[in-house]
């Protein structure tokens, strides 16, 4: 028994001590339990937003409206109306977004058979606008928040301007 | 007293050759290593499908924001896998903080007048939703839930068919703004 006691202390031990590593694991596991399930992936939309919020956004409305077959309707103030393929969107709006001071608000609107994936499409494509492609995602995805996307009401048909063409019907 | 205690060990030391028959002083490590391991796993695994409200598959996006879980109720749209009819389902937090989900109705009884007013037929699924997600805000025990809207709208469906939807919950909930669901493109693809 004296030896045995004697020499304990001085065998070495062949096993890997497991006991931090446990710890270690268990930690890990309680991490993952608390961060995982409480991000959520969102692009935040103001549904419909009323134009007299702020007179700027009333009487110059930047208004993107989809067409059924992919391509954008682009209103704005300053130029006639035209119609943009989806590439030049992002150039389109950064043009004219840039000479607005003030909240950036983008009126967006689709044509009936839009596709619900290009719908939230159109929004991430116009909150890109808000940072230069080189920067990193997440820095992009930060900035995108400075651009407000708004949906359009749908016009009624009692207070439709009969001189203003519907994007949707008239190409 | 020496010599005894001598001869003891000297007796003691004597079947001391089978070691099988020692009794181990300490936990066996090795299962409880391999449990948390493989719990660690599933968690890994299962978190990700864990998002509340019914699933269906989200549109892809680069730039959304990634926010916190505010517990705000979920309204899904999406194809029934058994029906392949368009639904409106609504989840949410319960008073006892118990999650629910629960039909609304089908999509097409949100629908706007057919005479170009543009105004949102009233139908009992309307009612139901406003009813149910004002009765989520009321029990929730999350501030932040409280004039929240969370909406998953599968991305397929086309956009005017979830147009009446989006009128109703501005009209009848006054909501301003609402959190649409998405995907990762770079995770989902």
């Amino acid at each position: 028994m004296g030896m045995g006691t004697s020499s304990g202390p001085n065998q070495v031990k062949s096993d890997i001590n497991v006991t931090p590593l446990v710890d270690v694991v268990l930690v890990l596991l309680i991490i993952f339990l608390i961060t995982m399930p409480v991000v959520m992936r969102t692009v935040t939309l103001e549904v419909p937003r009323k134009a007299e919020d702020t007179e700027e956004t009333a009487a110059k409305p930047i208004i993107v409206t989809q067409l059924a077959d992919g391509r954008y309707n682009f209103h704005d103030a300053i130029k006639e109306d035209r119609v943009i393929s989806n590439l030049d969107l992002t150039k389109e709006l950064r043009t004219v977004l840039s000479q607005k001071s003030g909240e950036k608000v983008v009126f967006v609107d689709f044509c009936d058979g839009v596709p619900w994936q290009e719908v939230v499409s159109t929004m991430d494509r116009v909150r890109a606008v808000a940072s230069p492609e080189s920067a990193p995602i997440k820095e992009r995805r930060e900035a995108g928040g400075d651009i407000k996307v708004a949906l359009k009401k749908k016009e009624k048909k009692s207070e439709m301007d009969p001189n203003k063409p519907d994007p949707c019907t008239s190409r | 007293m020496g010599g005894s205690a001598g001869k003891k060990g000297g007796l003691r030391a004597l079947p001391k050759k089978p070691k099988i028959d020692q009794v181990r002083n300490e936990i066996n490590v090795t299962p409880l290593v391999d449990v948390c391991l493989v719990l660690l796993i599933i968690f890994m695994v299962i978190t990700p499908l864990m998002a509340r409200g019914k699933d269906v598959p989200l549109p892809k996006t680069e730039l959304h924001s990634e926010e916190k879980d505010k517990l705000q109720p979920v309204v899904s749209i999406g194809k029934d896998t058994k029906t392949g009819e368009l639904m409106v389902w609504l989840a949410g937090t319960s008073a006892q903080g118990k999650q629910e989900l629960f039909e609304i109705g089908r999509l097409d009884e949100f629908q706007m007048s057919q005479d170009g007013e543009q105004n949102i037929m009233e139908s009992e699924a309307r009612d139901k939703l406003a009813k149910e997600v004002n009765r989520l805000w009321e029990v929730t025990k999350n501030l932040e839930a409280k004039g929240r809207l969370f909406m998953k709208v599968a991305a397929d469906v086309p956009y005017e068919a979830v147009y009446p939807v989006l009128m109703a919950v501005n009209e009848d909930l006054t909501l301003t703004t609402i959190d649409l669901g998405t995907a990762d493109k770079r995770g989902g693809e």
